[in-house]
């Protein structure tokens, strides 16, 4: 059987007991690994954009969304709408990429799996909004970026889809090359805060 | 102590007298307080020379308390930690600061240099363009490096600073520059409506002018009072020690905290400072007004200050410059400074160059024993190391008056510098000999004295006004209340304007203390015709040193002015540019230094290529294995080997860097067919095809392979260098040129590990490592493609050759490289398969003439590649019509041709120019190498490279001149595919 | 710093974009055999001061390509739209 490797996996296991002590000598952060989701993109085609709609619609039980700054939940899946016609489906079942690939027309819409190409990483604490606000130009006020909504901005020189999951947790999306040069940036501005690292399900 | 000259007061000011600090000056140990600067602990501990100037190395004191000292420039800390030319006015003392002075040689007691003082004569403005010109042509560069040496203040380092600096991006409504009584009204009025405001200050303590008066009494109860109701906004932020140091478009303003008083340490993560980007929706200018000096004779003297920055000292810091002070000036507020200086004992004499005064001060003064002379200015001061007295002319007669601290004034000028940035010129107001803002954009405004506003509580009022329409302008209601205004008597500010300085009797009078720029220096540049505040600035550098001419342009342009018979707004004033002060590029850089400067990407097999022997190596932004230690102990052994393996056996590279775009939708093959030279029209199902893209201009942007998974699937790898490029090309195209066509692309380059299996070997490999697919001939052709499953994994397989040898691209998802690539390696270990590396990857296909990035340059054609034949007759591509341009079709172009090395020992070098060997090497040459490798199979050094007239030369003769190593290398032009000409090894 | 309000994601730093020139030119159709309409699309373009359309693209962000509207005097953002949204002439 083929075994998965994450881009981090080295990195996380050389960290020195799981993180770093803060300024402060406590550990402010938790920066973790989300493993096990898949993510599918859909671009719908322009001509059929209805009849698109419509064969998703039945498909995964849900409408796609149409605010192109939150997440729209339904079970397990979530989707964002990441593009005019562009959207995410992240889910954590295994099986999800095979079945849209196999349940929606290729005429209609343009499936394209891509879960192996991004990385997820969660930061949660109080602090977390302050430490991506270090490298993100995007405003992160609480009342601004809420809890649900998500961003496609930079950071580091590439680009990062960045989701408010909770109150004091960010969800991050690296493009999977740049995983661990933006892990390593992280966990840098992170240090004066001090952090633990893991790695856990999606 | 009772000598002359500073001394500090046993109570009062705003220092903490209850922690005391210890710093040392030079080694030697003093001691101030919490809430002293450097310059007033100097001073409280009697020390008044701050440094030596310039150019005539004169003994210098502070003649400011703020960021507009030019004199007191100071080297802080030690190490990599020290930092130049901080003026000491500006830091803020804290317990182990470690200070030296500037520009003394052997030291600024000492100084040596002192001698430039007589050179004066041949030291003025210019001189370095008329003193230093002989006595023959070259002349200068003997003089230069003395002159090199002497110039400067501070010294730079060369050792690396172990600091951290942070960045910050942030949002707010309204930003408030400045936390003097107009930015505090402003901050208060704004966040009372609920918006979310930023309030910013350079010192470390709000108050701006406030905190220069008494420190008690209504003027500091008003200022609390509006501290504690902006500590009980939660939307309102106070970042003290914070400069806010350029306005830029969009509404951003760059700003600079400091925390070098909290002694960060970098290896805790602390930073030293932050540079925040903020983006406001309304900005308040609420920064003030600096004073400036009378010009006369000596002005320069240690003692000889500011007179608003004597009261500060005073008020602020509990230290007296002096005991018996002169206070000459031409405005009302100076009045107050020497009514200040009264009150705590000093003997003061007004020297007032208007004939008459409001009568209040006239009786305030004389209630507290000050004297006064009316319609009297300063000719020239008497002092070297400490002024001692200054001669002045009242009604007609000169005066000797005794002192030992002359402050002057000759009025407020507004700071319009962050307003001016985005290019909105200040204007001239006579009335106050200053310039102010000319003008705002929509959502910008100024109050208080940096509006001209000097007189009363007009700075209040204004600034609570000015608050109430930002926060309208940012969308929030901020009610009607009426700004609250301190309870004490407002100041007047009569002002009459200095007369213009004459040249003096005795002495130098400065106009620019720190670029040593005299009165005789701006007449000189009259004389020689450098009339316009340009030139007159850049002639004689007034105005351009790091206090960027904060107390010295105006009193120049005036000047100027006078000697052009203009008026000031004629003669104008120069251009102001961020920063306002200095800033470091260490804050600049923020954390992207070291290797945190650039990102770097990595491959999914990243981490098998670092424990398996790979030596890595930078390509762009990728880290790549450059080649692996089985195959040698260097590179220049490895790589052979390496090659040499896949010719005999098979090799596996990591090919995953590659650009690979997902190409979808009805109209796919369509606009395939349109970007490409040749024909994707017809593309079958389970074949890939090579292609070749130009640019609009004709030149080839990028190589690559198309593969056809299904009907309107198509897989496109394009080169590595080239993936983001070519990416922005699609996109641009159909959204662009072509938004009728229905084509999603995707990049997939994140998504798929690639890995090359190649050589004799290839197709038995593949076998082992995945048995029960057919990859015979018949079904797996050359230029096949195909998707599997295995173990539940989709994998993309792909027969293709890059370096001529019987090869296959396979992909996995990138979860699932390694575990492909070690299973290849395992299964196919009985073939003696080895890893190889980009090296290896990159000189084989020399070998075979294929084209890559060197000679991709993106000034290279299709027929400069010889790949003219691939352009389609029956289709338009991208390209095709400037391609027939009649200079891209000259036969003589340079274009690519094979070499081989004719002189065994030596070796051919990229990028050496070509010369025909029957002709002598004179000029550019005939074209260049572009790539070159040692072949194993030739035995010798081969290359590929761009000739005049390409392939007709082949048989000839040439020399590969490399000048930079002094090589000559003769060659002889080939065929570029030296191998394997039909191919033979493909089709196995 | 330049705010530019991408038409999908809202007003945001330039930094996210990259920058590709004129935009108020024309691009022949594709297939158009003429050479000087060609040179004259690719070489030649105006350099107003004042008003300028050019196109820029979300690169960081949703990948679209946009038309800006931007005062090349004052750095003044007029507005902006897709660029496959474009009124062809």
């Amino acid at each position: 059987m083929f075994e998965a490797h994450s881009a981090i996996q080295t990195l996380l296991a050389r960290g020195a007991r799981g993180g770093r002590d803060g300024a402060n000598g406590g550990r402010a952060l938790r920066i973790i690994e989300r493993r096990g989701f898949t993510l599918t993109q859909l671009v719908l085609h322009r001509r059929s954009r209805d009849a698109g709609l419509a064969s998703v619609r039945s498909a995964l039980g849900c409408d796609l969304p149409t605010a192109v700054d939150s997440v729209a939940v339904t079970g397990d899946l979530r989707l964002y709408r990441t593009g005019p016609e562009h959207y995410w489906v992240v889910s954590s079942e295994p099986t999800t990429p095979a079945r849209l690939e196999g349940t929606l027309p290729g005429e209609l819409i343009a499936v394209t799996p891509l879960s192996s190409s991004r990385v997820c990483v969660s930061v949660t604490g109080a602090k977390a909004g302050a430490v991506l606000a270090t490298g993100i130009p995007v405003d992160l006020h609480p009342a601004v970026f809420r809890v649900g909504q998500f961003a496609q901005s930079g950071l580091h020189h590439t680009g990062v889809l960045l989701e408010r999951r909770a109150e004091e947790r960010y969800d991050l999306f690296f493009l999977r090359t740049f995983a661990a040069t933006l892990h390593d940036w992280l966990t840098d501005a992170a240090l004066v805060h001090g952090y633990d690292l893991g790695s856990e399900a999606y | 102590m009772s000598g002359p000259g500073p001394y500090r007061l046993p109570a009062g000011g705003r220092i903490d007298r209850t922690r005391p600090l210890a710093f040392t000056l030079e080694g030697r140990q003093l001691g101030g307080y919490a809430g002293d600067t450097l310059a007033s602990a100097l001073l409280g501990n009697g020390l008044t020379l701050a440094g030596r100037s310039f150019k005539y190395h004169r003994p210098r004191g502070f003649i400011a308390a703020g960021v507009e000292e030019p004199n007191g420039l100071f080297t802080l800390g030690s190490g990599g930690r020290a930092t130049p030319n901080v003026p000491g006015t500006v830091v803020e003392l804290f317990d182990g600061l470690v200070a030296a002075r500037q520009n003394g040689s052997p030291s600024v007691d000492f100084d040596v240099m002192a001698v430039n003082s007589l050179l004066a004569p041949v030291l003025g403005a210019g001189f370095y363009y008329k003193t230093f010109m002989g006595p023959r042509r070259g002349s200068w560069m003997f003089y230069e490096p003395f002159i090199r040496r002497a110039a400067g203040l501070g010294r730079a380092l060369h050792i690396a600073d172990p600091d951290r600096y942070e960045t910050r991006h942030a949002y707010a409504d309204v930003l408030v520059v400045g936390a003097g009584p107009a930015g505090l009204a402003a901050a208060c009025a704004a966040g009372r409506g609920g918006a979310r405001v930023v309030l910013v200050d350079q010192d470390s303590e709000a108050g701006g002018s406030q905190l220069g008066e008494a420190a008690d009494g209504p003027e500091e109860a008003w200022r609390r009072e509006r501290l504690a109701e902006l500590a009980a906004m939660p939307g309102v932020e106070l970042l003290l020690r914070t400069t806010a140091f350029g306005l830029y478009d969009g509404n951003t303003v760059g700003l600079i905290e400091r925390r070098d008083a909290h002694q960060p340490d970098p290896a805790r993560g602390e930073a030293r400072e932050v540079l925040i980007t903020l983006r406001a929706k309304a900005i308040v200018f609420a920064t003030g007004a600096i004073e400036r000096p009378l010009v006369f004779g000596d002005n320069d003297r240690p003692g000889v200050v500011l007179a608003g920055a004597a009261q500060t000292y005073l008020e602020r810091y509990a230290v007296a410059l002096g005991r018996q002070a002169v206070v000459a000036t031409n405005n009302d507020r100076a009045w107050y400074s020497a009514l200040s200086l009264a009150e705590k004992g000093v003997g003061v004499t007004v020297v007032e160059q208007r004939a008459t005064v409001d009568s209040q001060l006239l009786a305030r003064a004389e209630s507290a024993r000050v004297a006064v002379l009316l319609g009297s200015r300063p000719l020239y001061a008497i002092g070297a190391r400490q002024v001692e007295a200054v001669v002045v002319e009242a009604a007609g007669k000169e005066l000797r008056l005794g002192c030992d601290v002359l402050g002057s004034s000759a009025g407020w000028a507004p700071v319009v510098h962050l307003s001016s940035h985005t290019g909105i010129r200040p204007v001239y107001r006579a009335d106050i000999d200053a310039f102010v803002p000319g003008g705002h954009a929509a959502t910008h405004c100024s109050a208080g004295a940096a509006n001209g506003s000097l007189s009363g509580w007009d700075a209040v009022t204004e600034g609570h006004e000015a608050g109430l329409r930002a926060a309208r302008i940012a969308g929030h209601e901020p009610g009607t209340r009426t700004a609250v205004l301190p309870d004490s008597p407002a100041r007047t500010y009569a002002f009459e304007t200095a007369r213009i300085p004459e040249l003096p009797r005795r002495g130098k009078a400065f106009v620019d203390f720190q670029g040593d720029v005299t009165l005789k220096d701006v007449h000189g540049a009259h004389q020689e015709g450098y009339v316009s505040v340009e030139h007159l600035k850049r002639y004689t550098t007034l105005g351009m040193g790091t206090d960027q001419g904060k107390t010295s342009n105006v009193n120049a342009v005036g000047v100027m002015a006078s000697l052009r018979h203009l008026s000031v707004p004629e003669a104008g004033t120069t251009t102001f540019r961020p920063p306002y002060t200095p800033i470091t590029v260490g804050a600049l850089a923020g954390r992207s230094v070291g290797h945190h400067f650039r990102p770097i990407r990595r491959s999914p097999l990243h981490d098998w290529h670092v424990a398996n022997g790979a030596t890595m190596i930078e390509a762009g932004p990728w880290l790549r294995a450059w080649w692996y230690a089985w195959a040698g102990s260097t590179i220049e052994k490895a790589y052979v080997e390496e090659m040499r393996h896949v010719r005999s056996a098979v090799g596996i590279a990591d090919v995953s860097t590659l650009g690979k775009i997902d190409v979808q939708g009805p109209d796919a093959a369509e606009f395939l067919n349109r970007v490409y030279v040749n024909g994707f029209a017809k593309l079958p199902v389970g074949k890939a095809r090579y292609g070749v893209m130009l640019n609009d201009d004709a030149t080839v942007l990028d190589d690559g392979t198309t593969a056809r998974f299904d009907d309107t699937r198509y897989f496109m790898t394009t080169t590595t260098a080239q993936a983001a490029e070519v990416m922005s090309h699609l996109e641009f195209l159909l959204q662009t040129a072509w938004p009728e066509l229905d084509v999603a692309v995707t990049s997939l380059t994140d998504q798929w590990a690639g890995m090359s299996v190649a050589g004799p070997r290839s197709r038995q490999a593949l076998e082992l490592a995945l048995p029960g697919h057919d990859f015979t001939d018949a079904a797996l052709p050359h230029m096949g493609c195909r998707q599997i499953e295995v173990d539940g994994i989709p994998l993309r397989v792909l027969r293709l050759s890059f370096s001529g040898e019987l090869a296959y691209e396979l992909y996995a998802p990138a979860d699932y490289g390694i575990a492909l690539w070690t299973r290849l390696l395992g299964s196919a270990a009985p073939l003696g398969i080895r890893p190889y590396g980009l090296e290896s990857l990159a000189s084989l296909r020399i070998e075979k003439g294929h084209a890559a990035g060197l000679e991709l340059d993106h000034r290279t054609t299709l027929d400069d590649l010889g790949l003219g034949k691939m352009a389609s007759r029956e289709k338009a591509f991208v390209g095709r019509e400037l391609r027939l341009r009649p200079a891209l079709q000259d036969p003589e172009r340079w274009s690519l041709v094979g070499l081989e090395c004719l002189e065994s020992g030596k070796r051919l070098r990229g990028g050496s120019i070509l010369f025909a060997a029957v002709e002598p090497q004179k000029g550019h040459g005939r074209g260049y190498i572009t790539s070159v490798t040692w072949s194993v199979e030739l035995q010798k050094y081969i290359a590929l490279g761009l000739y005049d007239g390409g392939l007709k030369n082949v048989g000839q003769e040439v020399v590969c001149a490399f000048p930079l190593k002094g090589e000559q290398v003769r060659a002889r032009v080939v065929s570029p595919v030296f191998l394997d000409a039909k191919g033979e090894r493909l089709h196995v | 710093m330049l705010r530019i309000p991408c038409p999908h994601c809202g007003e945001r730093d330039f930094t996210e974009f990259r920058y590709a020139g004129d935009a108020s030119k024309v691009r022949p159709a594709h297939g158009t055999d003429d050479l000087q309409a060609w040179h004259d699309h690719v070489y030649l373009f105006d350099n107003p001061k004042g008003p300028h359309r050019e196109y820029w693209q979300h690169v960081l962000g949703c990948r679209q390509w946009l038309v800006l509207e931007r005062d090349t005097a004052t750095n003044t953002v007029i507005g902006s739209r897709l660029a496959r949204d474009r009124v062809r002439a």
